[in-house]
Formats: structure tokens, C-alpha cells, sequence
């Protein structure tokens, strides 16, 4: 039997207060435990897209559903207990003196005693080797440290889903890998379900098996991540180009379908082979 | 402006007898000097109160430049109304200069004024210095202050400070591309047009910011009137009782000392 949804859009659609439609018609299930990817280039909607699934905004027309029921003003804080945001832009979220008390926010809003929240933030920050840093104050950090720290800070909250906006946008390569290797990690260890928006295309392949392209806020794909990076009309329809190595590999002649490599190691072991 | 108020954040963290005090009790008893200043009309007893909470920033380590810059903001504002004072209130003239004349009472108000704002600011600034803003917040709390005026405070604040780091940054931006305010090679009306676009951006993406802020904040389950502090609640000690007691005694001292000198025959 096929795991029940977390997340549903059911004929979603935005439109901002100025008049701007961010995305209509939206049908979308997301599982729990599973790792989903929302893809498409800038201003495609993606963010828009992920403030409908705890209640940062509420759909124009269509639902949102979180485990089964409508996401609205009544349900929305219950479900921002559940779910933990990493906003895309680390200064957006840390905004507390120092590492300890913006961890230590999230834990406090659900009325946690001093006890647990200092158990949690301790958690939070082992999570992500951060522990150390408590005292140090969120702007001295580097971008790696500071995503990290965000991290911890929805951790702390224990959800069961993470939604994570352009997570290695702005980041350099170490930053990129550990955060890959984080969010991998508390999706296995935890069976966090994980949520991802970004344009990112050479690390959605190490972070997701499923993913949805969005363009101008149309659904033009949804499946599987190797279908779609295989599919260069759907690619360049949605303004978008395959990984780097899939790039390669296509232009040396290879086929779409099961073998297509999409990450750095499947390239190695297809060049190996002898292409 | 925005070294200014990044300094009193980092001052406030530091760690003196003064910074250690319980935040209630030190917003008690400047509430209790700034009432009397605001009623008294005695100037040398505003004197003293002064150099009662120079006395109380010393014993906080607040760097004199920190405090002097800081005091010397009265001037512009209530130097200025402090000046007219003597030329437009009616009373027995002192001093005249071609039909223009200071009266006895003008002056007199005048250095009132001055003084009362001056001990005023001092006080604040003795708080805010040697405070942190969530201790204060927890204090407010206490105080049964309807949660949302604490937030308001709290929102303020933020946004005050996000507002100077933005112009920071759009400024620096600016001088690396050569602008200068003085002497801008191209004009004046240029600086003008340019200050007014910069004011005008910086108001949208504040705004902007500070809505994501918020939505960050939602996301993390904040709703109003949740506790500020994580620290745990410390008890009243004998250096709060210490303080209370002495903003409590040397305001009833000011308040007699009138009648005390008469008493002991000085006057
Ligand atoms: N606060 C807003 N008000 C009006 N329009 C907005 C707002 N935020 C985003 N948009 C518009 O909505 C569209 C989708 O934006 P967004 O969801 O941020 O896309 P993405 O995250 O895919 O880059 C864009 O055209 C953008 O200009
Ligand atoms: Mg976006």
C-alpha cells in the first residue's frame, strides 16, 4: 500500500493582492516520508507555491490540504507545529542576539519548559555541527554556518515535514554539500518528509527522486526526477537545462531512460563503463 | 546613526554590578527620577539627580565617549527650544539687545527645560545601556503590560535597526560607485534625486523585509504574547533592593531638601 499523502493541492491557485497570478490550477500529492523537489526557473511561483503548505498564504481558488485537512486561518498553526520552513534567504530567519536564542525561538513558541528547549537546541545544534557557536552572534557567521543555524532553528521544533526554499542558493561548494548531506541524513535517520524548491538542477538529483517542473505557475511535469532531466523538450519549455553531467552525457550520445546519469557519481561509473 | 545604535546592543550585553541588576527593578526606578524630574522645579535638584545617574553609568563601565555623544543629541532638539525661552516668556527683564529682551522667568524655564531633558535622556540611557532588550521585555511582561504593546515595542525596535543596516548597505553600494554627497561631480540636484530614491527604496524593502521576517516568525509557531526570555526568571537580589532604594531615597531627600536646609538653619 502506497503511503498516505502529507500534502495535497487539489485545482490550487494564487493570485497576489497586486493582481499578479502566481500559479493556477495546481494538482499535487505529496507522500509522507518521501522527498519531492519542486523545479522551474525564477519567478516560476515555487515560493509562492510552498508558503500555501503551512498557512503563510492561503489558496485563491482551489484547496491545500495537510494530512487530509484544509489548510485555512482555523488549521494553519496547528500545522506550522508540524511542519519546519528554511527560508531561502538565512537573514530573513535569524533575527535574535545570538545562535542559542534564534534556535531556541521556535521551541519557546510552542511553550516548551527552559528544560526542553535547552535540550532541544542542544540537539538541533549537534544535528548540524554547530555546537559551539551558542553564544556567537548569527552575523558573524558565513553562509554555510548561518543556513546550518536555520536549520537548527526548525529542527528544534521536531516537524514532520521539512520545506526547504533554494537550499544551497548562495552557498559555496562545501556549503552545497553539507547541506545536501544534512537534509539526506534527517530524511533517513527521522523520516522527516522533505520538500524542496529550487532551480538548482545539478544537486535536486542527490536530494530527490521525485520532482515537479513549474513554469509560469503551470504544472508542465510530475514524476520522476530522471524522467523529466531526460526530457530536453519538457527542459527548455520550462526555460530549464539538464545537470551538467547529464548535459555531457547526452551530448555524447546517450540514451534517455534508466541508464542517463544524473549525478556526479553515476557519470563516473557510465564514463567507466565505456559510455 | 547605524554604529550608534548597533553600540547601545553591544553595550547592553556587556557585564558590569549594573548590567546584572534585574530589568524590572531598573526600569522602576528610572520611572520613579524621570516623574520627579518632569515635576520638580527646583534646577539644582535635577543637578544632583544628574550626577546620581552619571554616578550609575560610571558604575556600569559605559564608556564616557559612548555617554557623551549620546547626551550631546539634547542640543539640536532641546537646545533649541531651550534658547527661545527667555525671549518669549513675560516676566522682569534682565538683559535687552536692540527690542529684543530676556526675562528672569524665561531663562529660568529655559535651563529647566534643558536640565529636565537632559536627566530624562540620562535616565534612558542608563536603561537601555545596561539592558538587554529581551530582559526588558520579560520585565514589561511582568509589569502585566498587555502583550501587544510588547511586541509593538519589539517590532519597532527590530525594524529600526534592519532600517539603518539597509541604508548601510545601499550607501556603501553607492560610494563604490563614486557618489559623494559633497561636491557630487554631478550636482546638487543629483545628490537630491539620488537621497530621495535611496529613502524611497529603503521604506519598500524594509517593508518587504521585515514581512518575511514575520513570515519566518509565523513558520516557527510565534503567535502573540509568547514569553521573550528563555533564561530562567531570576530573583530580586540585594543589589535590586539596593538600587530601588536609593532612586526611591534620594527623590524624597530632592524633594524635602528644600525644607531641610531651612531646617538646620543653612538657609
Ligand atoms: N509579494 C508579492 N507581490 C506580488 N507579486 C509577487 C510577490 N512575490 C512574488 N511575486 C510574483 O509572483 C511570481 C512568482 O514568484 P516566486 O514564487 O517568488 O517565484 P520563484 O520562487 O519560483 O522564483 C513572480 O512573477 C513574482 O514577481
Ligand atoms: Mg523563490
Amino acid at each position: 500500500m502506497a503511503a498516505p499523502n502529507i500534502i495535497e493541492f487539489q485545482g490550487a491557485g494564487f493570485t497576489y493582492p497586486s493582481g499578479r497570478e502566481a500559479f493556477s490550477g495546481i494538482d499535487l500529492a505529496i507522500e509522507k516520508g518521501g522527498a519531492f523537489a519542486l523545479i522551474g526557473s525564477n519567478g516560476a511561483g515555487k515560493t509562492t507555491l510552498l508558503k500555501h503548505i503551512n498557512g503563510l498564504l492561503y489558496p485563491s481558488h482551489g484547496r491545500v490540504l495537510f494530512d487530509g485537512k484544509e489548510v485555512n486561518k482555523k488549521t494553519a498553526p496547528g500545522v506550522r507545529d508540524r511542519v519546519g520552513f528554511v527560508f531561502q534567504n538565512p537573514d530573513d530567519q535569524l533575527f535574535l542576539p545570538t545562535v542559542a536564542q534564534d534556535v531556541a525561538f521556535g521551541p519557546m513558541n510552542h511553550g516548551l519548559d527552559r528544560a526542553e528547549v535547552e535540550k532541544r537546541v542542544k540537539r538541533a545544534l549537534e544535528v548540524v555541527d554547530m555546537e559551539g557557536y551558542e553564544g556567537v552572534h548569527p552575523g558573524k557567521l558565513s553562509g554555510g554556518e548561518k543556513k546550518r543555524v536555520c536549520i537548527a532553528g526548525v529542527l528544534a521544533l521536531e516537524p514532520e515535514v521539512l520545506v526547504f526554499d533554494e537550499p544551497t542558493g548562495g552557498l559555496d561548494p562545501r556549503g552545497t554539500r553539507d547541506t545536501i548531506r544534512f537534509i539526506n541524513k534527517l530524511r533517513e535517520e527521522r523520516g522527516i518528509t522533505v520538500v524542496i524548491a529550487s532551480h538548482d538542477v545539478n544537486v535536486i538529483p542527490l536530494l530527490v527522486e521525485r520532482v515537479a517542473v513549474l513554469h509560469k505557475g503551470r504544472l508542465l511535469f510530475d514524476g520522476s526526477v530522471r524522467d523529466a532531466f531526460g526530457d530536453r523538450g519538457l527542459l527548455s519549455k520550462a526555460s530549464m537545462v539538464p545537470p551538467d553531467v547529464t548535459r555531457l552525457a547526452l551530448e555524447m550520445g546517450c540514451c534517455p531512460g534508466k541508464g542517463l546519469p544524473l549525478t556526479m557519481n553515476e557519470a563516473l561509473r557510465y564514463f567507466q563503463k565505456g559510455g | 546613526m547605524h554604529e550608534l545604535f548597533l553600540e547601545i546592543q553591544q553595550v547592553a550585553s556587556g557585564n558590569s554590578p549594573m548590567h546584572r541588576l534585574d530589568a524590572g527593578t531598573k526600569l522602576l526606578s528610572i520611572l520613579i527620577l524621570i516623574l520627579f524630574a518632569v515635576f520638580t522645579k527646583d534646577l539644582f535638584s535635577l543637578v544632583l539627580l544628574e550626577i546620581f545617574l552619571l554616578m550609575l553609568m560610571a558604575a556600569s563601565h559605559l564608556p564616557p565617549r559612548y555617554v557623551g555623544k549620546r547626551l550631546l543629541f539634547v542640543l539640536p532638539f532641546g537646545g533649541f527650544l531651550a534658547l527661545f525661552q527667555p525671549f518669549i516668556r513675560e516676566g522682569s527683564i534682565i538683559w535687552s539687545f536692540y527690542g529684543l529682551s530676556a526675562t528672569y522667568e524665561g531663562t529660568f524655564f529655559g535651563a529647566l527645560l534643558l536640565l529636565r531633558m537632559l536627566v530624562c535622556i540620562s535616565a534612558v540611557l542608563f536603561l537601555s545601556s545596561t539592558t538587554r532588550q529581551e530582559d526588558l521585555y520579560h520585565a514589561l511582561e511582568r509589569f502585566k503590560v498587555p502583550p501587544i504593546f510588547i511586541s509593538l515595542l519589539d517590532m519597532m525596535l527590530r525594524h529600526i535597526g534592519l532600517c539603518f543596516e539597509s541604508l548601510h548597505r545601499a550607501l556603501t553600494a553607492q560610494k563604490a560607485r563614486g557618489f559623494r554627497w559633497r561636491k557630487n561631480r554631478a550636482g546638487y540636484r543629483f545628490v537630491l534625486k539620488s537621497a530621495g530614491n535611496t529613502l524611497g527604496t529603503l521604506f519598500v524593502r524594509s517593508m518587504e523585509r521585515g514581512e518575511r521576517i514575520y513570515e519566518s516568525m509565523l513558520a516557527r509557531g510565534y503567535k502573540l504574547g509568547t514569553s521573550y526570555s528563555f533564561e530562567p526568571r531570576r530573583r530580586a537580589n540585594a543589589g535590586d533592593a539596593c538600587l530601588l532604594l536609593s532612586s526611591v531615597f534620594i527623590v524624597v531627600f530632592l524633594a524635602f531638601q528644600d525644607r531641610l536646609w531651612y531646617g538646620i538653619g543653612l538657609v
